[in-house]
């Protein structure tokens, strides 16, 4: 039998970037697949409103190489600005798509008020390359956060990213990689597709106990499973094999994973595909 | 006395024995046309000669067959020629509206055509490939990962030198600001204004360098974005050369005579490169789907355009404009509507027959290019400069200022060959300078050839090849010769035969007509005869008219009796292709005067300029013949009775001379003949148009009465040779019952007209002239004396 995992609640969290439409639509698509009810969030920085506080305040604008001062007035109407035109590219998707989507801004300190968010969803689905999560993680602190601190599983989004098959997912025989084949299975089955299975680089023995396990989860699947055992636990092995079965998104235990939080961090950051960190 | 003429001077028959055949079929066709050496050989030495200038005016009458002779001889002089280059228009690249002019042997232009469609559909094909390729996706993810690379390494060094100093770089709405932070918050104003002054300053001139490095950065991104561009550009140049290379290459080496294909394949190379996103694969619009790939907006640039294609000729071509309009003439540019503006390209040039004729020959109706607007100036100027440039109007004289094409001119070659009537060929020369340089030959082509045996032999082999040609019944020797006498009739000569072939053919085809009605195998003389009739029959509704007229005595004309001063003369009428005449009535009077002559028609602006000089003749002649040492105390009137139209003509002086002279010697004429004929200062007879019809006019008339055996037509004798009478005409006068005389002067016409001899007819002119001359002086003499009385009195 199989331990299932419920993704009942999603929330996807947006920012002022230009890529939200395709990341709430990903987001959509994957609450529908998964009869999920669906939040999105935007989060006011409350650090940008204290800085427009401070008298010499100066901010350098787009196309303009010469700073310009700041306050609090203008700071609250340009975030108005950004809140107004978000709430209403979430009412066209949620048209669009026929999907209940319950808009709610908070302010406050991003990383904490997602964290915060987070204790009360079942997934948390941010994009990459945005003010939240930057390609480099050296600098952002609060990708840093989201990554280790958040309490539900985690989706990272590339931009332009769509929930597509076949689906990848990892097994190591852990609780939390149950949880990510069980939800792999859903994923895969809605399409009768195939299904990718990752097993760590371990030796033979523990290969065919691993694959024993498998067969024994998928028994009643009906999914066509590919076992594939990693040469060795890197995130540049999960990517090539990725290639290889031309994967489309990934589901990845998180925290007692094989993978060491570094090379969870760099596989986040060089997948082009959709990855579920699951806990 | 003069006698009537005899029948066999009326009528010049062929005889049938001169030929040898029974019908038509067993004459072997004509090779050349008859009666027009002057012209062929002015035709051969035009077609000839090689040299500028040396172009061709067939000039002659309608209906001589000049079109049909001219392109056949074209035709067979172009067989042994070699077929002209093809020529294309191909796009230029670098000036879009100044296509190229290409040139290429003969029937490759299409196979160019369809090589450079195979280009592009080989193109489409290949270069998506070769950015499909696992590299090219490595390489543009290299570069474009070292664009990010570059912002992001500046960026974070930017955030890492700001963490140094407690502030943080952070996104605004705008753009970026920095914030000084303090337990991983952005400082509260309380707690910056309870920080040291020296303190805040630190902060302050931290924040203002980050701020200028930040600058900086933004500065240099679109640089970064920029050389980033280029290097993917250049990427992609090399992938294009890489896969379009060997494709380009190929044509090339199969075009390695054609240095301008060369030079248009290497541009092809570079416009690919440069828009290249045209052939990497992307869905395509509704709009696009269905529409074949040389006609899609992104590749109708590379699409050759076939402006002459000579495949399909064996030798030169031979082209006839029907109509010579400029743009048909010199080609032209077409616009297609696009979204309510029109556009055009290469693709849109349209040849002319210039364009088709070159390297051949190209005959043109002059009329009708002179009628053109500026197609004959089109027509100088192509041939002067010896190329062919595509010019609107608008463009030509300056009345569209917008940027229209102007396609690379074409090197002319070609004779062009005008065909036109000789009134054209003359105004042209006289008054069109460049005429004369550019047409240097005149090919003229005869109306009429001399009737010798030898011609009429012939002539009827030329009726042979007519009627093998049209498809006609075989015409038996009767009836070939009864054409060969109605040839002579239409040449108004019976030494002549007439080469309006055209209506010979009708004439033939017409017979066939009669001969099928009543299934005969042959045509015979009588079918000729029935056609003959036929026509003239179509075409006399106005004769019938006027003879009724003159019958019921509306127009009146006396054919019987002797009246003074009156005299029938013969009008001829021309009506289409029917010509006859009538008989007008001429009258005279004479009185007292000063020796004026007037010609009523004149006064009236009724006459023209020759029929007046007629009558200024006749009055010299009476002054030099009867008043040559004493004044002519003389005023006469002249008129044509009943005549309500214009007059022409001198032919009836001699009519109206003779009807003064039976008025000033009070003699009648008889008015049973008719007279036509011109007379000169000496009274002398002088031959005169339409004897025939004239002939022919008047027995018609008597005819309509009956006829009394007096009616007869005076001729000059110097027409004589043109008579080829109506058949009843000469049984007639066969019968006595009618009778033509040909006289030599003036007074054998009065000695016929008025039955006295000459020597008692200008006896007595004389002596009425001697006496108005006294009559003269008396009243000269009266008029002093009551003149000088009246001066006398007055002093």
């Amino acid at each position: 039998m199989m331990e299932t995992i419920n993704i009942n609640h999603i929330l996807v969290a947006l920012d002022a970037s230009a890529v939200n439409r395709s990341i709430l639509q990903a987001a959509t698509t994957l609450a529908i697949n998964l009869n999920a009810e669906l939040n999105a969030l935007f989060i006011e920085d409350i650090n940008l409103f204290r800085l427009a506080e401070l008298p010499f305040a100066r901010e350098i604008v787009y196309g303009s190489v010469t700073g310009r001062g700041m306050n609090i007035a203008d700071m609250e109407r340009s975030v108005h600005t950004q809140t107004t035109r978000l709430r209403k590219l979430v009412e066209t998707v949620a048209q669009q798509s026929q999907k209940k989507i319950v808009f709610d801004v908070q302010r406050g300190d991003i990383a904490s008020v997602i964290c915060n968010a987070s204790r009360q969803t079942d997934l948390l689905i941010i994009g990459k390359n945005t003010q939240l999560i930057k390609q480099s993680l050296k600098a952002g602190t609060i990708a840093k956060t989201l990554l280790s601190s958040t309490h539900c599983s985690l989706m990272v989004l590339q931009h332009g990213a769509i929930i597509e098959r076949p689906v990848v997912v990892s097994f190591d025989g852990s609780e939390a990689s149950q949880h990510a084949l069980s939800l792999a299975s859903r994923l895969a089955r809605q399409d009768h597709n195939a299904l990718i299975v990752l097993f760590p680089a371990v030796d033979d023995h523990r290969y065919q106990q691993l694959n024993k396990q498998l067969t024994e989860k998928l028994k009643d699947a009906a999914l066509q499973a590919h076992p594939v055992r990693l040469a060795n636990n890197t995130a540049v092995e999960i990517l090539k094999v990725i290639k290889q079965y031309h994967g489309r998104i990934l589901l990845l235990e998180a925290g007692r994973s094989f993978l060491t939080d570094d090379q969870t961090r760099e596989l986040v950051l060089q997948a082009d595909i959709p990855i579920i960190l699951l806990r | 006395m003069i006698e009537p003429l005899e029948t066999g001077k009326l009528y010049t028959v062929c005889d049938i024995d001169q030929f040898s055949f029974d019908t038509t079929d067993q004459l072997p066709d004509l090779k050349e046309i008859i009666g027009q050496d002057r012209a062929l050989q002015a035709l051969r030495f035009g077609v000839n000669i090689q040299q500028t200038g040396y172009n061709l005016f067939v000039l002659g009458p309608t209906g001589l067959g000049k079109h049909t002779v001219v392109r056949e001889y074209l035709e067979v002089q172009s067989k042994d020629q070699s077929p002209p280059a093809d020529w294309v228009y191909v796009n230029n690249f670098e000036k879009p509206s100044q296509p190229i002019a290409i040139s290429l042997a003969c029937g490759r232009a299409h196979i160019f055509r369809d090589d450079m469609q195979r280009l592009v559909e080989d193109l489409c094909s290949a270069i998506p490939n070769a950015f499909e390729t696992e590299e090219y996706h490595l390489h543009t993810q290299e570069i474009e990962d070292d664009l990010k690379d570059t912002i992001e390494a500046a960026f974070n060094t930017l955030a890492t030198k700001a963490e140094s100093h407690d502030i943080r770089l952070l996104r605004t709405p705008h753009g970026f600001a920095f914030a000084p932070m303090k337990n991983n918050e952005v400082i509260k104003p309380k707690d910056f204004e309870k920080l040291t002054e020296k303190e805040q300053q630190r902060i302050d001139e931290a924040m203002n360098a980050l701020e200028e490095k930040l600058a900086s950065i933004l500065r240099m991104q679109p640089q970064w974005q920029r050389e980033a561009r280029n290097k993917i550009k250049a990427l992609n140049q090399e992938i294009v050369m890489f896969a379009s290379g060997h494709l380009i290459d190929e044509l090339k080496n199969k075009y390695l005579d054609n240095k301008i294909i060369q030079t248009y394949l290497e541009a092809v190379q570079q416009d690919v490169i440069n828009n290249l996103q045209d052939f990497r694969r992307e869905e395509e619009g509704s709009e696009q789907k269905g529409i074949p790939l040389m006609e899609k907006q992104t590749y109708r640039r590379y699409v050759v355009n076939i402006l002459v294609d000579n495949a399909k000729h064996n030798g030169a071509p031979v082209v006839f404009e029907d109509l010579p309009n400029y743009a048909n003439l010199v080609g032209a540019v077409e616009h297609t509507a696009h979204m309510g503006a029109l556009q055009t390209d290469f693709a849109l040039i349209k040849p002319g027959a210039l364009h088709r004729a070159n390297g051949g020959y190209l005959m043109l109706d002059a009329i009708k290019l002179l009628m053109q607007p500026y197609a004959w100036e089109g027509l100088k100027r192509a041939l002067s400069s010896q190329q062919i440039k595509i010019q609107s109007l608008g463009q030509i004289y300056s009345l569209i200022s917008t940027v229209s094409l102007e396609p690379e001119p074409i090197p002319l070659n070609i004779k062009v060959v005008l065909i036109g009537d000789r009134i054209l060929y003359y105004l042209l020369h006289a008054y069109d300078n460049e005429f004369k340089q550019l047409f240097k030959v005149a090919a003229d082509f005869d109306d009429r050839l001399h009737r010798s045996t030898e011609n009429q032999q012939v002539y009827a082999q030329m009726i042979a090849t007519m009627l093998s040609r049209h498809k006609l019944r075989p015409f038996d020797r009767s009836a070939v010769a009864r054409v060969i006498e109605h040839s002579a009739r239409m040449a108004n000569d019976s030494e002549k035969l007439s080469t309006y072939v055209m209506d010979i053919a009708d004439l033939l085809r017409e017979a066939d007509h009669y001969a099928s009605l009543s299934n005969q195998p042959v045509v015979h003389r009588d079918n000729i005869q029935q056609a003959i009739d036929a026509q003239i029959y179509r075409g006399d509704r106005l004769r019938e008219r006027l003879h009724e007229e003159i019958n019921r005595g509306t127009l009146m004309i006396d054919i019987d009796g002797a009246k003074v001063a009156q005299v029938n003369g013969l009008a001829v009428i021309q009506l289409g292709d029917i010509s006859f005449a009538i008989p007008s009535r001429i009258t005279a009077t004479a009185r007292l005067g000063d020796g004026e002559v007037i010609d009523i028609e004149r006064e009236i602006e009724l006459g023209g300029a020759i029929h007046s000089k007629g009558v200024f003749i006749l009055s010299a002649f009476l002054g030099e013949r009867y008043a040559k040492n004493r004044p002519l105390s003389l005023n006469a009137s002249l008129v044509f009775e009943q005549s309500y139209g214009m007059i022409e003509g001198d032919s009836a002086s001699m009519g109206e001379l003779c009807c003064l002279l039976s008025a000033l010697a009070d003699i009648p004429i008889k008015q049973s003949i008719a007279i036509t004929g011109s007379v000169n200062q000496r009274g002398e007879a002088q031959a005169i148009g339409g004897v025939n019809e004239k002939i022919e006019g008047f027995f018609d008339v008597c005819n309509m009465h009956k006829l009394s055996s007096h009616q007869a037509v005076l001729i000059p004798a110097a027409n004589i040779k043109h008579l080829m009478l109506r058949h009843d005409v000469i049984e007639a006068c066969r019968d006595g019952k009618f009778a033509v005389y040909a006289y030599q002067n003036v007074d054998e016409a009065m000695e016929i007209l008025t039955a006295e001899p000459a020597e008692q007819i200008n006896a007595k002119i004389e002596a009425r002239l001697v006496e108005l001359e006294e009559f003269h002086q008396i009243y000269a003499k009266a008029s002093k004396e009551t003149s000088d009385d009246d001066g006398n009195d007055k002093h």
